[in-house]
């Protein structure tokens, strides 16, 4: 546990806004919105999965072993991971099924030992029809000369910005811009919710 | 128009997955312009783990006070075992204020009534045995305790 005993409370910070971020784009794609904000079941926030995902390293409910390679953060985004699908599992059981809920041991969940990239797939059924029927709607306005080419791609599975760039015989940084400009477009299709505070 | 009607809703989650900001490849400030540009506030979240973090710490120093204590506590296992060394100094009325002092209910009134019928120096030594098994297991019990 070295590698946690010498993680400062600014290093924590930095973790917990990435961390955020890294809940905030399954909330976004699954239209988890609340109050004015993004929020999930229950008015669970991207804010509240980080922390939660960070205290239960902490306090040893997900255990983490530096003996394994795997980075700390790499662990932490594995249970972030984890905690948002139970939160959609939970969502999907309380929609179909009132009860009994599913409950998951926090200690006997594989995901946390996954290597990244190897994390189960997010959850399709969470992405709500109208999101996806927005980010179409944006698409077939949009004139970028990149789309639909990385639309081919993910059609033919190919999803990584270096595998993309290669596959298109372009620059990664070209495909970077690309995600980064039509994130711009697709966020605002996507209903951003009213700004509350700051990060 | 562009012609994107061809392409199916997997391939649609999949583009919605490529598009969200991936924060691993984005510097802080960057994260922090997302988060500030997505209306998403961590400062409550935050909140919580700096209390975790402050509860940790206390129950790190609580711990690191109680294994201090511990190792400087006389043990009345070691004061025992010392007695036992001298046994033949030590007078009944000794016996019965350590055995009142130390031990309570059954045990208590079980050694008194052993060292009343104390006769010889192994009746002796042997109840100072009993005694000092039973403080040993006392003290492990209270160390285990939270």
């Amino acid at each position: 546990m070295a590698d946690m005993a010498n993680v400062t409370e600014d290093e924590w910070a930095q973790y917990h806004k990435r961390l955020t971020l890294h809940a905030g784009g399954f909330f976004v794609a699954y239209g988890w919105r609340a109050n004015g904000g993004w929020a999930g079941p229950g008015g669970i926030t991207p804010g509240d999965i980080a922390a939660e995902a960070i205290l239960k390293v902490l306090d040893g409910t997900r255990r983490y072993d530096p003996s394994t390679g795997l980075k700390l953060m790499t662990f932490l985004r594995n249970v972030v991971r984890s905690l948002v699908n139970h939160l959609a599992e939970a969502a999907n059981t309380q929609h179909s099924r009132p009860m009994p809920q599913i409950h998951l041991s926090d200690t006997e969940d594989p995901v946390d030992m996954e290597p990244e990239g190897d994390e189960p797939d997010p959850l399709d059924n969470c992405i709500k029809n109208e999101t996806l029927a927005n980010l179409k709607a944006m698409s077939a306005k949009e004139d970028d000369p990149l789309l639909v080419d990385i639309l081919e791609c993910m059609n033919a599975d190919i999803t990584k910005p270096a595998e993309i760039a290669e596959y298109l015989n372009v620059d990664v940084k070209t495909i970077n811009n690309a995600q980064k400009r039509l994130w711009r477009k697709a966020e605002k299709m996507l209903g951003r919710p009213k700004r509350e505070g700051r990060s | 128009m562009k012609n994107v009607d061809r392409f199916d809703d997997q391939a649609w989650k999949k583009f919605l997955t490529f598009l969200l900001p991936n924060e691993e490849s984005m510097a802080l400030h960057e994260v922090e312009a997302e988060l500030q540009h997505l209306g998403m506030d961590t400062r409550a979240g935050f909140a919580k783990v700096q209390r975790g973090l402050q509860k940790m710490a206390a129950t790190r120093e609580a711990r690191a006070a109680l294994e201090a204590a511990r190792e400087q506590r006389p043990s009345m296992l070691a004061k025992l075992r010392d007695k036992a060394s001298q046994v033949g100094a030590l007078t009944k009325d000794e016996l019965r204020r350590i055995i009142a002092d130390r031990f309570s209910g059954t045990a208590q009134a079980a050694f008194f009534r052993k060292l009343d019928a104390v006769a010889s120096e192994d009746d002796l030594k042997s109840l100072l045995d009993d005694m000092s098994k039973l403080d040993a297991l006392t003290e492990e019990s209270d160390d285990a305790e939270p």
